[in-house]
């Protein structure tokens, strides 16, 4: 158990359980999911449309829109768990611990505001930025006694500056500072996001941006604030194939560069295989494997993913039929009984109808959700 | 490049409205032209230039009239003449107000003007407040209470709402013995003898703080509440229901949900991402609003007997003054097109996307 | 007036069908019955059988939405008292002759001005007339005036309209320059002219009224077979063969119908605004008619305010009440309808 030899994961998700109220009857949208991420590592979500990967990312951050309420379940985030904590304290956190990038960015930024001011209220509410102002202030002065020695604000020049550094509680800034360090902080940010002509776009609505610098914006804001885990729900999925590269490879360097860990939901086998440590295949909302990237693509455990893997076309081999998985992904308000791939399922067993299946390290580190691998070993708590 | 597109964009988009407005005006001038030749009576349309009762039934002034203004010739001729009048300013005369028509639009229109804006004022202000937490508060019981006002208000007969608060206001307290507010006018006539107002712009309000007249800007917010809070009840429920539905359309959107994974409180979400995009809708209604309002409360100056242009044109209207009624009609649809461009223009104001292509 | 049409023009109308359906619905159903009767002489059970079957496919998803509408209906409050309500008021104005306890015009001279008594629920007026039963006689003039009024203009609005989105081009422009003029003069002073040549009346102030709403239908209607025209269904049919004719009676009309009901029934409760408005002026019913806004005024200028609060208040109260019902209902329509709304 991996457990035992590393540290706690950042991310640690036990049963969580979330339902959807609508008018034609409960939507069981997640059934018990279980999963960790460890700081630093990559974490790609896997499935298809519908299966509950989105669900899952708003359950985390506790947006889950109306009908839909998580049931139970518990979400250690840093060793506190998230379900737990009230709407103020969950505030805190979103924003600035854990930070969210949607699909579509022409939806989800809004349209009326400029990119400059939608980057910089993250950076306002959620960071003291007296000390900055206080910065700032010694900066100029020191500008202002090398450009010019014998302006009257150099007198005392050092001891004034020894003072500043040495405040413990600087005094409120002005209006007027806050803003001119939430701009120049908002510039840095678009310059780390590798945003080409940031002093414009700062001023810029959203409208007036292609797709990936709107989304080079929204990576902005999510990180303004330096959060420990990002979650990029199909952030890649509306853009063209070009824009995606560049958008992952500058993903992976920030990554690099803010020690951050990161959740990566997609649909997309070929950007989880390049760009995640770590895979945690999801079908109609419950998980049914995870292991490493490798580890899954040299030998798939599940029946699902050895069937989506046997799905991808290849030009060089099988010119025959594409493989298909049979079947439809079903209706949650009435999943199927036990394991809900059973009846798209070639080895289904009459168990598989009856139980679900638990999630078992059926080779180390690696884990499925299946009837088939029913041996001890039982991984979970 | 992109830049000269986005300008000339917004410039054609103005340029376009603004000439859609003219066949309209044109329009509108071809429906007073005919409506006044056959509404005038026997006489027909040279009734609008007759000045009292006695040159009504004089033929030779009658004669002379008609040469005048070329009333003998074929209609498409009359109809050049009559544009060609019209913007050299001559409306006809208006027997109601007993001066052209032209100069009492002048005298009548502040009146409507001063009601109106008014009237915008308080429904703004207390429409978009209920709007705002009808649909924060969807579904609870203040916003199926707000949402009965509402549409309380929007049912309300004006005319029937002025008569209740002028009986409430005025009879009520009056017989009780208690300070009561007035039934009709703009001001008391005592005061105005006593305080003479300096006219500056029309409005009694304004023209009142502006040169410092105490009792006759007191005397003519006495006059103005009831009037204003009948009118506004109306505004203020239509108000109130655009907001809400405005609200609720963009509290759905997905930059909302963004705005909540920053970490942005509840209120900064409201206020700053929401009501921003929710207000445009609002606001160009508001417009509208507005410009129906200065259209004529002909109803509510009626009843409180408010000197605007509604009542001139009613009374008009009943003593089959063609002139003033045509001229009432002119002024209207010139407001009404002069509003909604600038509602375009608003529109274009607030949302970027319009602005910049 | 001009507050209404604003609003109405103000707001975009995308909605989908429901009536629309249930024409399908009903036409489906009798079209099968029919089949099923001249094929039960053969192959009977068979046959029968696997039609039933499939008219039930069809069907089922329509039900559904049927029956989901129902439930949202129910769910809200205010729909259903604005339906009750105005169930209530036609029901009322229909039985008039019978339950009112005086005739429209019965006089009094003895009776005059009297405050609301067991003899009198609402009251007398300045002619010794039952306020209480002149009140339920009035629903029957309003309310009829309103629905007639509404009616006309649905259809006429619904031909321009229709004429205008679909065909495009010059006529559109044409009519719709001819709408601006509409909307843009003042509707009172139009509803009063038309009086002034017809001679004050109900019936004038009706035909006045007609002519001020019509241009508001065109414009709705316009809008909506305008968004409606580009959809891919319109392209498929007019791909597989559909004649002009069909395309816009079987397609388009179906689906843009209903935000044009969701106005109509929001206009009823304004045209009896109106009406009474104008009757309020002098322009309507002509003295001694029991007409809602004529009471109003006849109260006013007989001793309103030296006290006679009841000769105003009953017949205002009739006129909002009434009003209210008809926006409770057809504000309920609309949301239950708005297919963003629903789910």
């Amino acid at each position: 158990m991996k457990v035992d030899e590393m540290e706690e994961p950042i991310l640690r998700i036990r049963g969580l359980k979330t339902d959807f109220y609508t008018y034609e009857g409960a939507v069981k949208a997640l059934d018990d999911v279980s999963f960790d991420l460890y700081k630093g590592e990559t974490l790609g979500l896997v499935g298809e449309t519908g299966c509950g990967k989105s669900v899952t990312a708003l359950s985390i951050m506790q947006l889950v829109p109306e009908p839909g309420k998580i049931i139970d379940g518990k979400i250690m985030f840093k060793g506190k768990n998230l379900l737990g904590l009230n709407a103020e304290e969950m505030m805190k956190i979103r924003g600035k611990e854990i930070a969210m990038i949607f699909q579509d960015p022409l939806t989800y930024i809004n349209p009326v505001l400029t990119i400059g001011d939608q980057i910089a209220e993250v950076i306002m509410f959620h960071r003291s930025l007296d000390r900055d102002v206080l910065e700032m202030k010694t900066k100029e002065l020191e500008k202002t006694s090398q450009s010019d020695p014998a302006s009257s604000k150099v007198d005392g020049l050092e001891s004034k500056t020894e003072r500043l550094k040495k405040m413990e509680n600087p005094p409120k800034p002005s209006r007027q500072d806050l803003k001119k360090v939430t701009r120049e902080k908002t510039l840095e940010m678009l310059r780390w996001v590798r945003m080409p002509y940031p002093e414009k776009v700062i001023d810029q609505y959203p409208h007036e941006l292609s797709g990936g610098m709107r989304q080079r914006a929204v990576i902005a804001m999510a990180l303004s604030c330096r959060p420990s885990l990002i979650i990029c729900d199909e952030a890649t999925t509306f853009l063209d194939v070009t824009v995606q590269a560049q958008i992952l490879g500058l993903l992976q360097e920030l990554k690099k560069e803010a020690n951050l860990s990161v959740m990566f939901i997609t649909h997309d086998l070929g950007i989880v295989a390049q760009f995640c440590d770590h895979i945690v295949v999801m079908y109609a909302g419950v998980i049914v494997e995870q292991t490493d990237v490798s580890k899954l693509f040299d030998n798939p455990l599940h029946p699902y993913t050895s069937g989506l893997l046997a799905a991808i076309p290849t030009f060089h081999r099988n010119k025959g039929r594409l493989n298909i998985i049979p079947g439809n992904v079903p209706n949650l308000i009435n999943p199927p009984s036990g394991c809900r791939f059973h009846p798209r399922c070639p080895h289904a067993k009459a168990i598989c109808k009856k139980e679900k299946p638990k999630m078992v390290e059926v080779i180390p580190e690696h884990f499925v959700a299946c009837h088939i691998f029913s041996t001890p070993n039982e991984w979970g708590q | 490049m992109r830049e000269l597109a986005k300008s000339v964009r917004l410039r054609t988009y103005v340029i376009r409205r603004l000439i859609l407005a003219i066949p309209v005006l044109f329009g509108v001038s071809v429906m007073t032209f005919t409506l006044s030749h056959i509404v005038g009576g026997p006489i027909g349309a040279v009734a609008s230039y007759v000045q009292n009762e006695q040159q009504l039934h004089n033929p030779a002034v009658l004669d002379l009239l008609i040469k005048q203004h070329h009333l003998d010739r074929p209609l498409y001729e009359q109809y050049f003449y009559y544009l060609v009048e019209l913007i050299n300013g001559d409306w006809g005369y208006s027997r109601t107000g007993r001066q052209p028509v032209l100069n009492a639009i002048g005298q009548y229109f502040p009146a409507t003007f001063e009601l109106a804006l008014v009237t915008t004022i308080i429904s703004l202000v207390v429409g978009v407040a209920i709007g705002i937490v009808s649909a924060v508060r969807k579904d609870r019981p203040i916003d199926h209470v707000t949402r009965v006002f509402s549409l309380t208000g929007v049912s309300m007969p004006v005319f029937w709402l002025g008569l209740m608060l002028q009986f409430m206001f005025y009879y009520t307290l009056r017989i009780s013995g208690l300070p009561y507010l007035p039934s009709s006018g703009r001001v008391d006539i005592f005061v105005a003898l006593d305080y003479p107002l300096q006219t500056i712009t029309g409005l009694y309000l304004l023209d009142s703080l502006l040169t410092g007249n105490l009792p006759f800007f007191l005397s003519s917010l006495h006059h103005i509440i009831l009037p204003s809070l009948a009118l506004s009840f109306t505004s203020l429920a239509m108000i109130a229901r655009i907001m809400r539905s405005s609200m609720l359309e963009v509290m759905r959107q997905d930059y909302i949900t963004l705005a909540r994974s920053k970490g942005l409180s509840e209120k900064v979400v409201i206020y700053r991402h929401a009501l921003r995009n929710a207000a445009i809708p609002t606001v160009t209604s508001t417009g509208l609003m507005f410009g129906a309002l200065l259209g004529g409360a002909t109803l509510t100056e009626t009843v409180f007997a408010w000197p605007g242009l509604g009542k001139w044109a009613t009374a008009a209207i009943l003593t089959t003054d063609i002139a003033t009624v045509m001229g009432f009609a002119l002024i209207v649809a010139v407001i009404y097109v002069t509003v909604n461009l600038i509602v375009d223009l608003v529109y274009g104001f607030f949302d970027p996307r319009i602005r910049y292509g | 007036m001009n507050t209404t049409n604003i609003e109405r023009i103000g707001m975009r109308a995308e909605f989908i069908t429901w009536v629309g359906n249930i024409t399908i619905v009903i036409k489906r159903g009798l079209q099968v019955h029919r089949n099923n009767h001249k094929t039960k002489l053969d192959s009977y059970k068979k046959a029968d059988r696997s039609r039933h079957r499939r008219w039930r496919e069809e069907l089922e998803p329509r039900l559904k939405e049927f029956r989901y509408t129902l439930h949202l209906l129910k769910r809200s409050p205010l729909s259903v008292a604005g339906l009750l309500l105005v169930v209530s008021i036609i029901i009322l104005a229909i039985a008039a002759p019978w339950i009112a306890p005086y005739g429209p015009e019965e006089r009094n001279w003895h009776a005059t001005k009297l405050p609301p008594s067991a003899e009198h629920l609402f009251g007398t007026d300045s002619m010794g007339g039952d306020v209480f039963s002149r009140v339920l006689w009035g629903a029957r003039l309003d309310v009829g005036l309103a629905i007639m009024v509404v009616t006309v203009d649905l259809l006429a609005g619904v031909i321009v309209g229709g004429i205008s989105g679909y065909i495009g081009g010059k006529w559109d422009e044409i009519l719709m320059r001819v709408t601006d003029i509409f909307l843009a003069f003042p509707g009172m002073i139009l509803s009063m002219a038309v009086c002034i040549v017809l001679g004050k009346s109900l019936t004038s102030i009706m035909i006045g009224l007609m002519i001020v709403w019509w241009p508001s239908y065109a414009r709705l209607i316009r809008g909506q077979i305008l968004a409606e025209r580009e959809r891919l269904y319109v392209v498929a049919a007019r791909a597989a063969g559909a004649s002009n004719r069909r395309i816009v009676f079987q397609h388009l009309v179906p689906n843009s119908i209903y935000p044009l009901l969701v106005a109509a029934t929001l206009d009823i409760g304004n045209v009896i605004l109106s009406a009474a408005g104008l009757s309020f002026i002098g322009f309507g019913a002509q003295a001694g008619v029991a007409e809602w806004g004529l009471m109003i005024s006849d109260g006013r200028a007989y001793g309103f305010l030296q006290g006679s609060w009841w000769m105003v208040v009953f017949p205002g109260l009739a006129i909002l009440i009434t009003a209210l019902a008809f926006n409770l209902l057809g504000d309920g329509l609309r949301d239950v309808l708005d297919p963003r709304l629903r789910r």
